[in-house]
């Protein structure tokens, strides 16, 4: 620090007065107290700041990803006239009847017996709602049902028929949630 | 932090941590002026290198240090001014001023004039520096280190008759 101090040095002392450069020196000629401050415990202060900021906007970022996700999942469900059944699945009525085991035993119902033969389905908002709420509980089982609720928001059947059904995007968009 | 960051920071520490203790006396006691300097290095390390370290740090110091003094003046006032007694110098038999006469000196000046002796002297900042920092200008700092010499000579005579300067 030595060159440092040479260069910023004022040239005002040169008006100093011999009496007070006698001061300025005995003043000088003192050395500050040790500081007591470690730096070992400074790094490690650094560093716990550091992990917590990180962990701050990895949660943040989470909690974004969750409310996109919640908001992608209500606007697919709250959308009555998508043509879910259409084309991509497979199902019973396209007559390949590849969810019905011909040896199982089960009959493939239509999509229309698959909703209607279990309770009704609530309507799209409550839906989404009421998986939001079981989810926050951590209620939700493995068929996407809500425990302790009577009745079962997306009835599954061993067709699979059910998937085609209105709530088809909620139990994806819960395993992003999940995720989290 | 990248190594060389982390040298950069030792050498600042090892090179003005005990002035910038020193410096932090002005507003807050010995324990506070520690916990100043240790925020300001922890700081440090977490920002971009700033263009002049030594200067943010003063500066960081300044600020931390100006508002921990709030609390350490109602603090000090309730602990009888114990925390405000610790020494800012070494004692040292060779040095031409005893410590606790220098340190009664300083503690006899006002806020500013006491800011700018130690910018100026201890720390090795020129005026100009000094008058940034303290946020007067280059000639104010000059016009108060100079008066402030002139106090300390004064109490250095009333305290210490036999050195009395001509």
């Amino acid at each position: 620090m030595s060159g440092q101090e040479d260069t910023m040095k004022p040239t005002e002392d040169a008006s100093l007065t011999s009496v007070e450069r006698e001061i300025e020196a005995a003043l000088v000629g003192l050395t500050p107290a040790a500081a007591g401050v470690d730096l070992e415990r400074i790094a490690w202060e650094a560093g716990r700041r550091s992990s917590l900021r990180a962990t701050a906007a990895w949660r943040g970022l989470s909690v974004a990803a969750s409310v996109a996700a919640l908001a992608m999942g209500a606007v697919l469900v709250a959308q009555p006239g998508l043509p879910m059944g259409s084309g991509t699945h497979p199902g019973p009525s396209s007559g390949a009847g590849a969810f019905a085991g011909s040896d199982s035993g089960v009959t493939a119902p239509t999509p229309v017996e698959a909703v209607t033969d279990h309770a009704p389905v609530p309507d799209s908002f409550a839906a989404a709602m009421h998986f939001a709420t079981a989810l926050g509980a951590g209620r939700l089982t493995e068929d996407g049902d809500a425990l302790g609720s009577s009745t079962p928001l997306v009835a599954i059947d061993r067709a699979g028929s059910a998937l085609r059904a209105r709530p088809a995007a909620m139990p994806a968009t819960f395993g992003i949630l999940g995720g989290f | 932090m990248e190594p060389t960051q982390l040298a950069q920071v030792r050498r600042l520490f090892e090179g003005h941590a005990d002035r910038l203790v020193l410096y932090a006396r002005t507003w807050a006691d010995a324990d506070g002026a520690r916990d100043v300097v240790q925020e300001a290095f922890v700081r440090l390390m977490g920002v971009p290198a700033p263009d002049d370290p030594p200067g943010w740090l003063f500066r960081v110091v300044r600020n931390l240090a100006v508002t921990r003094g709030r609390t350490t003046d109602r603090h000090a006032r309730l602990m009888g001014k114990a925390a405000r007694d610790a020494e800012l110098f070494r004692a040292d038999p060779a040095a031409p001023l005893a410590a606790r006469d220098a340190q009664a000196a300083l503690e006899r000046l006002s806020v500013q004039e006491r800011e700018i002796v130690l910018l100026h002297l201890y720390c090795g900042l020129s005026f100009e520096a000094t008058g940034q920092i303290a946020g007067v200008s280059t000639a104010a700092a000059f016009r108060t280190y100079r008066a402030a010499l002139d106090r300390i000579r004064k109490t250095l005579e009333a305290t210490c008759p036999a050195k009395k300067t001509p």
